[in-house]
């Protein structure tokens, strides 16, 4: 019997509880690298509301790439074991932030791939409606003056 | 308990390609059934979170990447397919696009299209955008391109009463756009046609040439179906149409020939404020050698993920988003792509790497939106490295084609993959014949991007849509 790649991921990694997308241990390496990657962005989203934005969207995707993420949570977790001896979350925001600069900037292949997770980390911060502000600049569409006039029904805004 | 299914025609997808052959079918009188992977998502389901949106409405959740995970591949996964989650944007490939087709042995021709793409645009409305929803973003483009000596044009789109939102790319909350689900889906379900959303084909099933039933599961228990038609049409877009048919066994040439038009972006930094995430995404582009330069501007969560830069760099640039134009360059790649099914696990992949043309093109396309910018009084260009790296002069424009070597170096992807079913009648080249039948078979076909036998280098739906109504003629023709 063949088993696919994902039935053979979800069988490895962690178990996670009824309704959520992500092990405890993987989001908490989302929380610990939006500690990294946002620190000054203009985003006043805390690095737990970044991970459980992540985890939304994973569960609203329907689990079909969220192994992929997982996968990816893992790697960044146990790659820094081969330059630091611990793993990312064991580390301090100083030493998390010299291994971006030192290993996933300018590092090769697999530190490029584990660098993707500040794509996960963007789009939990940005992805939440507190992004649109006056630091970024983005109105909401329902606050756009335009469109709260003559608006033939009521915008839905996200949470 | 397997639910079973009987129909006249089967179409498998709902998006440009299958919309189009499924209301051709219906109004003929046919029993047609359009099978549709993702949710049926209509208007007032819709938000305006890119969050909420993008996992609902992408395929993969918008987590789609090629094999070497160095380029991000959309497409829409919903009722409507990729027609939802697009900007409507109809352009025609140039008539030299038909005749390398018809040099690879597919029967296309320029008049045929002409014809097909004149009945398509008129059905949507195609129109320009009107110019209050036009962006500064746009309007820099158009006037720096110009005064470069380009010619730049305006888009022909089927946007209804588009209110200039900027929000296209996660669906119409107004229900402006004229898109497959509210057109061709539409009408070919006021003819009778069903639509099955949330259903899977797993597998199609045949036997000496004929295509004898679909294996599906439906619905979140993905319960088992079975579904059987005299005609079936492959319709899942450009990757899943080849996943399908060779998760079924169907390998003649099938997953060859995948082309992208695929590219990245650029950004110009103005010193007024542009604030053009507040218009139309696009209103106007550019076509150059091999590539064809769009300006843009995203939604504030793919603003994000499109801006270059790690840690500080990323966020000081967004501070600067509404003084920032966008501009991607897209350049039709070669084809050099492959859908294949992993050996060992059985999954899709898609596996490609530009050639050393395409991104001497690419290079080529960045460098005349920075030229564009600059003449339109940009203060600065960043560039599409992953590591913010920033042109201050006009002067300094040749570091372009120094700033990378490989399209790993820089954000690159593409929403418009084509190929992997290549049409030719010659039984060496292509997957599909000239009358959309897979090779080897009398009753299973494929309408969508996938039988484009090279990139066409334009926004892709046009196309689809003229090329499934030239299909639908010589599909239905022996139904």
């Amino acid at each position: 019997m063949k088993f696919r790649l994902e039935e053979v991921a979800y069988r490895v990694l962690p178990r996670v509880e009824p309704g959520r997308a992500l092990a405890h241990a993987e989001w908490l390496v989302i929380v610990k690298a939006a500690e990294v990657f946002l620190d000054g962005a203009p985003v006043p989203v805390s690095p737990e509301t970044v991970a459980d934005n992540v985890e939304r969207f994973l569960v609203r995707a329907g689990g079909n790439r969220a192994w992929r993420i997982r996968a990816l949570c893992v790697m960044v977790e146990l790659l820094p074991l081969s330059v630091c001896g611990r793993r990312f979350t064991q580390l301090s925001i100083a030493e998390r932030r010299r291994l971006v600069e030192e290993r996933m900037i300018a590092g090769g292949r697999l530190w490029s791939v584990v660098g993707k997770i500040r794509f996960i980390v963007r789009m939990g911060a940005y992805g939440d409606a507190r992004a649109a502000n006056a630091e970024t600049g983005f109105v909401p569409i329902p606050l756009r003056r335009r469109f709260r006039k003559n608006d033939p029904q009521p915008m839905q805004v996200a949470s | 308990m397997t639910r079973h299914e009987t129909v006249d025609v089967c179409v498998i997808g709902s998006g440009a390609g299958g919309s189009v052959v499924a209301w051709e079918a219906a109004k003929r009188g046919l029993r047609t059934l359009v099978i549709e992977r993702g949710p049926y998502v209509r208007a007032e389901d819709l938000t305006h979170s890119e969050l909420e949106m993008i996992p609902h409405l992408y395929k993969d959740g918008g987590l789609q990447l090629n094999t070497a995970m160095d380029m991000f591949i959309m497409q829409g996964s919903c009722v409507g397919g990729s027609t939802v989650i697009s900007n409507m944007v109809l352009l025609r490939a140039s008539d030299d696009v038909f005749a390398t087709w018809r040099g690879l042995g597919a029967d296309v021709s320029t008049e045929a299209m002409r014809v097909a793409y004149d009945d398509v645009e008129m059905r949507l409305g195609a129109c320009e955008p009107d110019d209050d929803v036009v962006s500064r973003t746009s309007h820099l483009f158009l006037d720096g391109a110009r005064a470069i000596g380009r010619t730049p044009r305006w888009m022909m789109k089927s946007l209804g009463k588009c209110r200039g939102c900027g929000n296209c790319n996660v669906g119409c909350t107004f229900g402006a756009k004229r898109d497959a689900l509210t057109t061709y889906i539409r009408w070919a379900e006021d003819a009778g046609a069903r639509v099955l959303p949330d259903t899977n084909v797993e597998a199609i099933t045949h036997r000496n040439g004929r295509v004898t039933g679909l294996r599906c599961t439906t619905g979140r228990r993905r319960e088992p179906l079975e579904v059987r038609a005299r005609q079936v049409v492959v319709a899942a877009g450009a990757v899943g149409s080849s996943a399908l048919l060779l998760a079924s066994g169907i390998h003649r040439n099938v997953g060859t020939r995948v082309s992208f038009n695929a590219g990245a972006m650029m950004i110009g930094d103005f010193a007024q404020p542009l604030d053009s995430y507040d218009a139309d995404q696009m209103s106007v582009y550019l076509e150059g050698d091999g590539w064809c330069i769009e300006a843009t501007h995203n939604p504030i969560m793919s603003t994000a993920l499109t801006t270059p830069g790690w840690l500080g760099e990323h966020g000081a640039l967004l501070r600067r988003q509404r003084h920032l134009a966008y501009a991607g360059a897209l350049v039709a790649t070669e084809a050099v792509g492959r859908v294949v099914q992993s050996p060992v696990w059985g999954h899709e992949e898609t596996r490609f790497a530009a050639t050393d043309r395409d991104v001497t093109r690419l290079k080529d396309g960045l460098r005349t939106i920075a030229e564009a910018f600059f003449a339109a009084g940009a203060t600065r260009i960043v560039l599409p490295t992953h590591r913010v790296q920033t042109i201050d002069s006009p002067r300094d424009l040749d570091r372009v084609s120094t700033c990378f070597r490989s399209t790993r170096e820089i954000s690159f992807g593409s929403a418009h993959p084509q190929g992997g079913n290549p049409m030719s009648d010659d039984p060496r080249l292509g997957a599909v014949r000239s009358d959309f039948s897979v090779h080897g078979f009398d009753n299973l076909f494929v309408a969508d991007a996938s039988v484009f036998p090279s990139c066409i280098g334009v926004n892709p739906i046009d196309t689809i849509m003229a090329l499934a109504s030239i299909a639908s003629g010589r599909i239905l023709a022996r139904a």
